[in-house]
This record gives C-alpha cells, structure tokens and sequence, in this order.
C-alpha cells in the first residue's frame, strides 16, 4: 500500500465514512446548504436584515413585493423580509435548543433506562404516561403554567418530544450493550460510567442523531402552533408562528404576510427532513457503496 | 515444579429464569499452574463458557449465580471479591479473549485507542506512552505499529483477532482465557493465530486456559486437558493422557468422531443421543443416556473422580481407583 492511499484509509471511523456518504446525496447538501445559509442569516440578522424588524412605516403598508421591501410591508408598514430573518433567530434556536433539551434528558433517560434494568419500568413508564399526552396539548399545558415567553416555549417544547428520545435511545443502547465489545471492555476492568460513556454511547448515538434532525422540523412547527395560539412568543417580537398568526387576520386581502413567513418554515422543515432521511441512509451499512 | 495459579474448587453456577433452573456448571475442579496451558474440550453448552466467566467474576447476574465452590487465585477467593476488586484484577492479572473477533471491537474507536485503554486502566502512565505501548504490542502480535491510528473494520477477522490478543496481552496477564478464539476464523487464519499464541506462551509465559470444541487445536497448544460434558470435567489429563490413553466413554465417543484420514469411512462413528438439556439433567451420571457402557448403577449413581495417575482424572463407575484397587 503506498503512502497516500494509507493516508486516505485512516481516520475513516463511521462519522467520516458517514460524512463522505453524506457529500454524494446531492439533495441532502442541498438542503445542509439552505439550513446554513438560514442559520447565517439568523445570527447575522443586524447586518442582513434591510430594516429594522419593529421599524414601521405606516404609509407603506400592505405594499406588495417590490426593490424596496423584496417580500413586501405587513399591516404596519414593516418591512416582511427583516421580519423573517429576524423570526429566524427565534424560530431556529427554538427548534434546536427545543431538540437540544429533549435529546440530552430524553436520551439520557432512555440510556439509563437501558443500562441500569432496575430503573428500566420506573423511566419507560413515566415516559409512556408522557407519550399518552398529544405532544402539543402537553406543550400548550407547559407554558400555560410557566408562563409564555421564549425560554418556556423551548422548554414546554423539549419536554412534550422527549419520550419518543428516550424511546429511540434506550432501543439503540439494548442492542449495543449486549454486543461483545462491551463485555471484552468488562473483561478488561472497565468501570460502568467508561463503559457507557466510551463504548456504548457512541455506538448507540447515531439513531437519536437521525431522529433529532427530523425532531428540528417538528419543533419549529410545535414552536409557530403555540405562537400562532398566542402561547409562545409575544408581538412585537416577530417569529414565523406569530408572523403567520397576525397575517392570518388580512389572508383574503394581502397573501404575503402569510405566504412567506409559511414558506420559510415550509423551507426549514423540508430542508431538515431530507437531511435526516440522507443522515439515516449514510448512517446505514448495507447501503453502503 | 509450578506454582499453583489457579485452583478452582467444586464450582457451581446455574442460571436461573422464572420458571426453569439452568444447571450449566456442577462442581468443575481443576488445578493450573504457572505458564500451564489447559484446554477445556466439549459440546456447545456443556459450561465451558459459563466457567470462564465464572473466573473473570463475569457470570451475568441476574440469571447466572455461582452458588457453590471457590476460585482461588494468587490467594484470593475470585467468587467473594468486591466488584471494584475484580475491575483491578480484569485487564490485568487475568483476560480473556472472546470467541467473535468481528464483535469484540469497539468500531467507533481506533485499535490503538483500544489497546491503550487497558493500559491506562491499569499503570499511571500518560496517554501518549499508552498509544506507544499499544504500538509496541500490535509489532509483537505482528501488525505494523503505525496502523494503530485505524478502525476496527479496516482490519481482517484474522488481524482483528491479533488486536484482541494484543488487548488482552497488553498488560502481561498472569492468566489467559481464550474462548474459542479461532472457531470465528478460517483454516490459514487458524494456524497462523494458534503459531501467534504459541509464541506467546513461551515468550511471556502466560498460562492460558483454552476453550475450544477442536481436538486439533488442543493437540497444538496445550499442556493439559479437560473434557467438560454438561457441566462436568469427565475426564481430566496431560495432552499425551487424554489423546493416548483416554479412559472414559465419551472422550473415547469424541476421538472415534474424528476422521481418519488413512481409514475410508461413508459416515463417520458418533455419540448417539444429544447432551442433556442443562434445565433437566438426568440423575446419576450425566452421560449415561448416551454411554455404550452404561450400567443400571450409572443411571442412579453419579460418579465421583477417580484418580487414574497423578494427572489423570476420570469420572466414570467403569473406573476404580489404584487406592480401592489395592484395598479390594
């Protein structure tokens, strides 16, 4: 074997084989492209967003698109583009610490659940009574009783998706630990926490990690229901939700208010769910090529 | 002329469920000494197996509980020490080597990573002298060291499994278990791990205790052997004793299954019957359903060891000691 072909062998651990699979399905990187340049223009928003989200210009509203406001003016006069970027500063960071959250306690939960069989029937169940409650109805009952505002709204979301984490979770650690690395690591002198923390997290984290991207999708929707039913983030703050839910009033007389702060979602969800669908088929041996 | 390493006792293990009692180890005693290497020869699930763990301390518990017997090794009892007691020795004093090379891998970390780890569970050195520890060991089991920085599936079956042996080596153990570490691997793979193991045993001086239902590998490697049959050592001798003067029924039924290759035979002679479900072992002598000898005191009577020579175990009623010979 010559030197540079060893070279390229190396470090070829599943995240990079998964990587490098990733790179050929063409319609992931172009939904990886979309979900950056969004993520982009959310953390640049001050410099990206032509105006001001809250500046209003009442003579200018319900103007249609045109050069000076490229999606056109809501009921105030302000400017529909900035607002949507704007929004997405909520609206993304929403999805993801939502997801954040539910995937750190709900895997962790799942992962215990899995290790430890004694704590097994006490979590899963708790999780099952979880699971009964309809995710948003749960969400709705979460911020109604901390309260509404951003924070809440992230943790109501997180909280009402966990279960199914820890579902997908404690499934992937069962198959893991009974694989034989993990009793050659115990016939080596391994502790429990090295054992779950070298040997079976990283082996079982891949599922959750599919799951998680479908899960973003999910939770900036959860996150524009509840603004939309006034549960979430208050005006003037502008988030995708609450976009759609104060342009819903004028839908027959003006269309963009609605129209584009939908198709950003639209765009977000689509973009994350063929991500996790390419994440999962990278993620899968026997499709390997 | 050896120490004793290794004494084990009239162990018992049985794994029970909610509604069975399976009775997978009944009373195994056996002796090995320093830089000895005994092979534990038998079917699958005559407690081979279910013995090792026994002395790694790994029985899976629950189902599995060692209800009787002692372990003794280097002076300990194995069955009475504290789990953080058996971390220390694990990796050590005594490792073992599984059966599946292909799974005993971790594949998300490197090989180098791998062999490192028992390293640093085990000596207060830095991380970067435990990476070059596992160079210098994957060189000995004869993988070039700079491949240490690659994963476990860029490797064969037959290099994975050196990488095993390198893990488990990697710590100069006193006590080497290797469960069926070549049943995995194919012919060639076979010899050239058994040629590793050899050397090893001489260069290190591990003792090894080798599991293994292949009377081929035993002849290669071992210095003594243990016929394990539901649960039970039948017989129990040097290589020379149980490959030449084999006494009890079923290491004799064994050896006859063993082609010959100078004898054309259309079927091959085998023991009639199956082993004994470990959930409903007969009474008496467990083999006594499928023994061509069996007497109506093998089916009511279970044999105790008799002691042949010095070495030489067996445990059939068709045997008398040189004791109770002289005594009759």
């Amino acid at each position: 074997m010559d030197s540079s072909k060893r070279h390229k062998a190396r470090n070829n651990s599943i995240w990079a084989d998964t990587a490098r699979r990733i790179r050929k399905n063409k319609m992931a990187m172009l939904s990886l492209t979309i979900l950056i340049i969004l993520i982009i223009c959310a953390v640049f928003a001050k410099w990206i967003a032509p105006y001001q989200y809250d500046a209003q210009n009442l003579k200018e509203a319900f103007a249609y698109p045109n050069w000076k406001h490229l999606l056109g003016t809501d009921n105030l006069g302000r400017d529909i583009f900035s607002r949507i970027i704007y929004g997405g500063r909520i609206s993304l960071s929403v999805g993801l610490i939502a997801v954040g959250i539910a995937v750190v306690i709900g895997g962790g939960l799942g992962a215990i659940a899995a290790f430890y069989t004694k704590a097994d029937n006490i979590i899963m169940r708790f999780m099952d009574v979880f699971m009964a409650i309809p995710s948003l109805l749960m969400a709705m009952a979460i911020t109604t009783a901390l309260g509404s505002g951003t924070r809440n709204m992230m943790i109501a979301i997180g909280i009402s998706s966990m279960p199914q984490y820890a579902r997908v979770m404690r499934a992937s650690v069962l198959t893991v630990k009974e694989q034989e690395f993990v009793e050659a690591a115990k016939s080596i002198g391994c502790s429990n926490k090295m054992m779950i923390i070298r040997h079976i997290l990283p082996n079982a984290f891949a599922p959750l990690l599919v799951q998680a991207t479908l899960g973003v999708g999910n939770a900036i929707l959860s996150a524009s229901t509840l603004s939309f039913l006034g549960l979430g983030i208050q005006p003037p703050t502008p988030e995708w939700g609450s976009l759609l839910s104060t342009g819903r009033i004028y839908i027959r007389q003006y269309w963009p208010m609605t129209f584009f702060p939908g198709l950003a979602i639209m765009l977000v969800v689509y973009a994350l769910n063929i991500l996790g669908d390419g994440l999962r088929d990278a993620l899968d041996p026997k499709l390997k090529n | 002329m050896n120490e004793k390493l290794l004494e084990v006792k009239d162990l018992v293990i049985h794994y029970f469920t909610d509604d069975e009692e399976a009775c997978a180890v009944n009373g195994i005693s056996f002796d090995l000494k320093e830089q000895e290497v005994v092979g534990f020869v038998g079917e699958t699930g005559a407690g081979k197996t279910t013995t090792a763990l026994g002395i790694m301390g790994l029985v899976p518990a629950p189902p599995g509980k060692v209800l009787n017997g002692e372990i003794i090794f280097e002076g300990k009892d194995i069955v009475k020490l504290s789990e953080a007691e058996l971390r220390k020795i694990r990796g050590d004093k005594i490792t073992m080597i599984f059966q599946d090379p292909m799974t005993s891998l971790n594949p998300v970390l490197t090989v180098g990573e791998q062999i490192a780890e028992v390293i640093l569970l085990h000596n207060k050195i830095s991380r970067k002298e435990a990476i070059e520890r596992a160079k210098e060991m994957l060189e000995m089991v004869g993988i070039p060291g700079e491949r240490h920085e690659e994963y476990p599936h860029q490797f064969s079956g037959g290099m994975k499994q050196r990488v095993v042996i390198a893990i488990a080596l990697a710590c100069s153990p006193a006590l080497l278990i290797a469960d069926e570490p070549t049943t995995a691997l194919d012919v060639t793979i076979q010899a050239q791990v058994l040629a590793l193991m050899k050397r090893l045993k001489t260069d290190l001086k591990t003792s090894m205790i080798m599991i293994t239902h292949d009377l081929g590998v035993v002849a290669e490697i071992c210095d003594k052997v243990a016929i394990i049959y539901a649960g039970e050592i039948v017989e129990f001798g040097t290589l020379a004793e149980i490959f030449e003067d084999h006494r009890h029924p079923y290491t004799e039924g064994l050896f006859n299954s063993i082609p010959d290759l100078d004898v054309d035979v259309a079927r091959l002679p085998v023991i009639k019957g199956l082993m004994p479900a470990p959930t409903n072992l007969p009474d008496g002598c467990k083999f006594y359903p499928r023994c061509p000898y069996a007497t109506e005191r093998c089916k009511n009577e279970n044999p105790d060891r008799v002691t042949i020579t010095d070495t030489h175990i067996v445990r059939c009623h068709l045997f008398r000691s040189a004791e109770s010979i002289k005594e009759t």
